[in-house]
């Protein structure tokens, strides 16, 4: 066997161990780097690299070859060719390259009902056509349009997972899909492009029934998106990013959030695959909650305190991120190795957890790559078991 | 007439129906302009209990935006019997998210609340370059500039906004308060500014501390 | 299970087509369905 055939089996190994609760030979290294970060770190302009996603490979290699990891870091999500073609409102390229997110409203007040009745239909013809704007035109133009639109999703999407393949070969990382789908919360997608940050919070008070049955319509969606159309292969977690907990009364969680959540994480489980929670902001008020779900659910934080999540959480599943990667922008390296051992002090005792840090560098500038470098290679060395 | 203390607790619940329902029966008794006056104060100090509620973590940041649009309403039905008096203003806050970045939410939460607290608020709206906070300062002269962002990016805005600021001669007539997820101590520092904060109601003391 | 117009199980497809023969539908079924799921995750993602 080669020598990268076999580090890639003792990766996967490790990260298989730490996904059944076993404790791995060493604590599995798997920061996420964005595309945007890699881009200028191999000095490349952002504006350009989003339209020529063929540089995906070679951007990425660098990566790779650069930086230590264990499983293939990088990912991307919103080609500008794709929402350019949509005429999306949603998703916008700034004059610096940069993809960014307006608030929109999909879907209007009076048209809970019809969403509540039939939620595919309702987003096929009310929703898609309000924030695409090239949705919203002629039946020729619209088909045309759509069809342009699913082959670059297509082309974009098997691009990086080939490249994913062929890098994770290259340097022997391991073969786990942590990414598998990334479906939402259903509470999250009512909220996020259905009614809008804003106005979701004025409906939870003045229509609770209407967003509570908009929810449940939508649980069924997202499930279905997460999950595998074929057999689901081993190895694999489908990713949610958990958003608007923080900004809810907790009352208001346990009502509208929390009932078709749980369930949708069941339903992955049952199906055989594990489930990545972008735990977002400060959830702490949240553990008990969280800890109430399926055995082994990976949990990736952001902010909050590392010590309680161990203790309320740790037990049962499986803990990454507090890392503040703000630590990599001021900080000097030693500052940088040092808060990744009382980290690793706090999180890594008795399993159950792989380094990340609480999120993605963004930019170039959140992040000084030396510093970045040694974190990674720090862990790497020395949070053996 | 109407019971303050009543109006001022309902504002603090939230309890929409309520409130609008008060000051419905209030308007229809075709008050003074005085009495008027006395309703948007308790309206006010329903809003500083909500600012209260959310510091102490009952009350977190929809019910903010909920009390927002709620407080936006009240005034709407007062404004009929509000004539022309209009209500003493504490101050001018020109507002705006900095150049780059297109997040609004943390701005206007903080607008509704430093209104509710009885400043004039000049918003200039998103990815508002430098020269534009220039120009507003400019021409209202206020007491205090707001910077808002939510991406990292945002930061070396702010920072381009407040030399712009200096540039122009501006920097010492105004106090700057920076806010949103990415500030901190360091950054304001770096940035320039005089004060920050991830904490809208937090934010407004801040400026009401200021204009004292 | 997701009733719509927009969208439809294999099941579905076959009831509405009962001109489809044993040997067609063998041939056709996972070939049809793919794209019919791939449909599905692409409109999903669209709102994500």
């Amino acid at each position: 066997m080669s020598d990268v055939k076999a580090l890639a089996e003792e990766r996967t190994q490790m990260l298989v161990d730490v996904l059944a609760g076993r404790i791995p030979k060493r604590v599995p290294v798997c920061p996420t780097i964005t595309y945007e970060y890699a881009v200028e770190y191999t000095g490349n302009s952002l504006f350009e690299a989003f339209w020529h996603m063929e540089n995906f490979e070679k951007i990425s290699d660098v990566i790779c070859r650069d930086f230590y990891v264990d499983l293939f870091p990088m990912n991307y999500l919103r080609f500008p060719a794709l929402y350019k073609t949509l005429g999306a409102r949603n998703w916008v390229q700034g004059s610096n390259g940069f993809m960014q997110h307006p608030e929109v409203v999909g879907l209007l007040e009076e048209e809970y009902d019809e969403f509540i009745e039939s939620p595919y239909d309702c987003i096929m013809e009310k929703v898609l056509p309000r924030i695409y704007t090239n949705l919203n035109t002629d039946p020729v133009t619209r088909s045309i349009v759509l069809a342009k639109a699913f082959k670059i999703f297509n082309d974009e999407f098997g691009n990086i997972g080939a490249v994913t393949a062929k890098l994770s070969a290259k340097y022997g990382l391991a073969n786990v899909n942590l990414f598998s789908a990334a479906p939402s919360a259903p509470f999250d997608f009512v909220a996020d492009q259905l009614r809008g940050f804003r106005n979701i919070m004025l409906d939870i008070r003045r229509i609770p029934e209407k967003v509570e049955a908009a929810v449940k319509a939508a649980a069924p969606l997202m499930t279905k998106m997460g999950l595998p159309a074929g057999p689901t292969p081993p190895n694999t977690a489908v990713f949610i990013p958990m958003h608007m907990g923080p900004f809810m009364r907790t009352a208001d969680f346990e009502r509208f959030y929390y009932p078709t959540f749980k369930e949708m994480v069941e339903n992955f489980v049952k199906a055989g695959l594990h489930v990545l929670l972008f735990v977002e902001q400060d959830m702490m008020r949240y553990l008990d909650h969280l800890n109430d779900l399926p055995e082994n659910t990976i949990m990736w934080f952001e902010l909050g305190d590392p010590k309680l999540a161990k203790e309320k959480v740790g037990k049962k599943h499986i803990i990454t991120g507090f890392y503040p990667v703000t630590m990599l922008k001021t900080g000097t390296v030693e500052q940088c190795v040092d808060k990744a051992k009382e980290i690793l002090d706090i999180l890594a005792p008795g399993g159950r957890y792989f380094f990340n840090f609480d999120k993605a560098p963004l930019t170039f500038d959140t992040a000084k790559p030396e510093n970045l470098k040694a974190v990674l290679e720090y862990v790497a060395q020395n949070a053996n078991y | 007439m109407f019971n303050a203390e009543q109006l001022k607790q309902a504002v603090g619940e939230l309890d929409e129906e309520k409130v609008l329902a008060m000051l419905r029966e209030f308007v229809a008794t075709n008050p003074s302009q005085e009495e008027a006056q006395q309703a948007v104060a308790a309206c006010q100090s329903g809003m500083a209990i909500v600012g209260d509620l959310f510091e102490k973590e009952e009350y977190f940041v929809g019910d903010l935006i909920f009390a927002g649009e709620l407080l936006t309403n009240a005034i709407e039905i007062l404004k009929p019997v509000l004539g022309s008096a209009s209500s003493k203003k504490i101050g001018k806050i020109v507002l705006g998210t900095v150049a780059g970045d297109l997040h609004d939410i943390g701005k206007n939460i903080f607008k509704s609340m430093a209104e509710a607290a009885g400043f004039e608020v000049f918003d200039l709206g998103i990815d508002q370059p430098p020269a534009n906070f220039v120009n507003k300062v400019r021409e209202v002269k206020p007491e205090i500039v707001g910077m808002s962002g939510v991406l990292t990016l945002a930061l070396e805005a702010m920072k381009d906004t407040v030399d712009a600021l200096k540039e122009a001669g501006l920097r010492d007539s105004i106090k700057i308060i920076i806010g949103g997820n990415p500030v901190t101590k360091e950054a304001c520092e770096q940035i320039g500014a005089d004060a920050f904060t991830t904490n809208a109601a937090e934010g407004v003391k801040i400026c009401q501390g200021w204009v004292k | 299970m997701i009733e719509s117009k927009y969208y439809k199980t294999w099941e579905q497809y076959m009831a509405e087509h009962p001109e489809i023969s044993e040997r067609e539908e063998k041939a056709m079924s996972s070939r049809m369905q793919t794209y019919e799921e791939m449909m599905f995750g692409f409109v999903m993602f669209l709102l994500i």
